[in-house]
């Protein structure tokens, strides 16, 4: 029986269809189902996705879709997971374009490879301020803030981040990756003195779990 | 009945209200898909250079559909600027087909090309938005307007002032500009060419190009600075508003779409359909005269000289040479995987520029190295190169192309796979900086793969 149902939310996220999730969701509480187990599958799924992306079989807005259409189905399954089971999570990344900088794409791509790999991201947009990714990494409670910068007269917006985090006390709260550009940035990156760097989407999320990993700060769904 | 800029922006602030990612996740990507199944558009690995007219065409009516069934967002207002087909058509039926580039003796008419086109490309290149060195930039850029196979010129970055970096939005960059604009024309000038066409503002914000307009010390009205698409199919006041500046002085507007492949329109069948889609858009929008097409792969293997990349940019090409007027730019990389020097970068050089030359394309090549390190662009043996290559390339016909576009993908594409690409050299090391000549060591690579093209069909005169 919960394998019809766990079907449901594993095609729902491979169809990038919220609506399907959503009542799939719902029945997995109704029949009183593992709910952790549930997410499990969602996530699995969306990992599926991931995959197609990097063997060029989906594309990025079918993941952007796929990750919102797993929101829908955690925000429903999450309550319903025992305070005992609760389900590490990898964490919550804010991620956005420096000061200046309008490219996106590379932004995008690396934000839905991150959610395919279970983070909660937080995506502020394109041409932000230092104080911008401070207030989003507080409000957000964040494990990592990662900003991107394509341009060699956009870079410098990374070292800002690092000083205004350490200006105002917080730096030592969030590992702080950067990217943009591919291989040859990744020595402007160690000039700013960030805790990681991406060459592409691929790294970037190779990385963001390695910083994960070191941080104690990680939250739990449904909290 | 054919639109003007002012009936756009009125567009702009009447039409659909759509959020942002609404319209990218679903107005844009669903209506790509559909048209991508509706015309039957395939991706070919097999024939990087389209051979099926049917095919082309279709193409065309699909970039026309997708522009007038979702639209152009202003991110501004959130509005949809919506078009009708017969609204582009009329519009576009207007174009000339001719631009003129520079001025005085050094002036050049880049014309629409149709596909197989015996007539010359014109050829641009520069280090095109590389960064460069203070201390070398003009030596840098006199080595170009040297170079007799130019014939119009796109500037690098200066990345640094004295020690400090220039950064988007700040005084420095609206400085650098004027700096980096007046050095182009003090290089022409001592290098016999001060007609020379100018292009490649680096600045992110618009006051910095429209603050360098000035016949005296800036740009020309012979010069062209760019409007570029926001990615996908979007537009901003920002960017309107530096065509409506240009126009208005009198310079030529630079248009360029921003579709990757892997992106926001998907794989290469919607990114062929997207590009020629931007195309319409950048002339419907921003009246541009010069119109840049171009499908770099934003995942798979990087760069713009992929498989993928030739074959998507070489079917949107073929599309708008067979169904307008235009006269348009492909990448021929603006920035190499590899870095100069290598026999990659030059493979990287010559595999796109044969597939859009026949395809009807005027070429553009910059640096290498993906176009982000200081100072790895190779100067004018570059150029020399694409030249070679280019007018070769109108000796032969589509079959022949692909054929050879296919022969030398082999030799590079699975060190694109690998990410390997070599690092080759910087401008300073592949040039002698006393005379502003090529190292013998990039000379004889330049022989080398030449003899190798030569070997597999095209024959250089």
């Amino acid at each position: 029986m919960s394998e019809e149902v766990f079907d449901k939310l594993r095609q729902g996220i491979l169809n990038f269809d919220p609506e399907a999730i959503e009542k799939a969701a719902k029945e997995v509480i109704a029949r009183g189902l593992n709910a952790l187990e549930a997410i499990d599958v969602l996530t699995g799924a969306l990992r599926e996705v991931g995959s197609k992306y990097e063997d060029g079989d989906a594309f990025l807005p079918e993941m952007m879709m796929a990750a919102e259409a797993l929101k829908a189905g955690t925000a429903i399954l999450a309550p319903a997971v025992p305070a005992d089971e609760k389900m590490p999570a990898v964490g919550t990344f804010v991620i956005g374009t420096v000061k200046g900088d309008i490219h996106t794409i590379g932004k995008m791509i690396v934000g839905a490879m991150l959610a395919t790999a279970g983070f909660n991201v937080v995506d502020i947009g394109i041409d932000q301020s230092p104080s911008a990714f401070a207030e989003a990494a507080e409000k957000n409670k964040a494990n990592i803030v990662g900003a991107s910068a394509l341009m060699s007269t956009t870079r410098p917006g990374w070292k800002d981040i690092v000083e205004y985090f350490e200006a105002l006390g917080i730096r030592d709260k969030y590992k702080i990756m950067v990217g943009g550009g591919g291989e040859h940035t990744r020595k402007y990156a160690e000039e700013a003195g960030v805790d990681g760097f991406g060459r592409d989407a691929v790294e970037a999320v190779r990385v963001a779990l390695k910083l994960g990993e070191r941080n104690d700060k990680r939250p739990e769904v449904g909290k | 009945m054919s639109l003007t800029m002012r009936d756009v922006w009125a567009r702009a602030e009447t039409g659909p209200i759509c959020p942002t990612q609404k319209f990218e996740l679903k107005v844009l990507f669903p209506e790509v898909k559909k048209l991508v199944g509706k015309y039957d558009i395939k991706y070919n690995p097999e024939s990087p250079v389209p051979l099926d007219d049917k095919l082309i065409d279709r193409v065309f009516q699909a970039g026309l559909e997708l522009l007038t069934g979702a639209g152009v967002l202003c991110t501004d207002t959130e509005r949809i600027i919506q078009f009708e087909e017969q609204e582009v058509r009329d519009t576009i039926r207007f174009v000339s087909g001719e631009v003129t580039l520079g001025e005085g003796k050094d002036a050049v008419v880049m014309a629409h090309r149709g596909i197989e086109d015996r007539r010359l490309p014109v050829i641009w290149g520069g280090p095109v938005a590389v960064p460069v060195s203070e201390n070398i930039m003009i030596k840098a850029y006199e080595s170009y307007a040297r170079e007799p196979s130019l014939d119009a010129f796109w500037t690098g970055t200066l990345s640094h002032i004295g020690s400090m970096p220039v950064k988007s939005g700040s005084p420095l960059e609206m400085h650098a500009e004027k700096i980096n604009v007046g050095w182009s024309r003090e290089a022409f000038r001592r290098a016999g060419r001060p007609g020379l066409h100018l292009s490649g503002s680096s600045a992110v914000t618009p006051r910095a190009p429209i603050g360098a307009c000035n016949p005296e010390y800036g740009y020309r009205k012979s010069d062209s600075i760019h409007c570029y698409m926001v990615v996908n199919m979007k537009t901003d006041y920002d960017t309107m508003s530096r065509a409506e500046h240009y126009h208005a002085y009198g310079c030529l507007v630079w248009g360029g779409g921003t579709t990757f492949i892997g992106g926001l329109a998907g794989g290469p069948e919607g990114a062929a359909i997207t590009a020629v889609a931007e195309l319409l858009a950048t002339y419907m929008i921003y009246r541009a005269d010069i119109l840049l097409l171009w499908t770099p792969t934003a995942n798979y293997a990087p760069g713009m000289a992929s498989r993928r990349a030739i074959w998507a940019t070489s079917l949107a090409s073929s599309s708008v040479a067979r169904n307008t007027n235009f006269a348009w730019l492909n990448a021929s990389p603006y920035q190499a995987y590899a870095g100069p020097c290598t026999d990659m970068y030059l493979y990287e050089i010559a595999a796109p520029t044969i597939a859009f030359v026949t395809c009807g394309g005027h070429p553009i090549q910059g640096g290498g190295r993906q176009g982000g390190e200081l100072d790895y662009f190779g100067g004018p043996l570059d150029t020399r190169f694409l030249r070679d290559v280019a007018y070769a390339t109108t000796r032969l016909n589509r079959s022949q192309a692909n054929t050879i576009v296919k022969a030398i993908l082999a030799r590079y594409e699975d060190r694109i796979k690998a990410k390997d690409p070599p690092v080759g050299k910087r401008f300073q090391e592949c040039n002698d900086l006393d005379t502003l000549r090529p190292t013998q060591e990039y000379l004889d690579l330049y022989h080398r793969v030449k003899e190798e093209l030569s070997g597999l069909g095209l024959e250089f005169k």
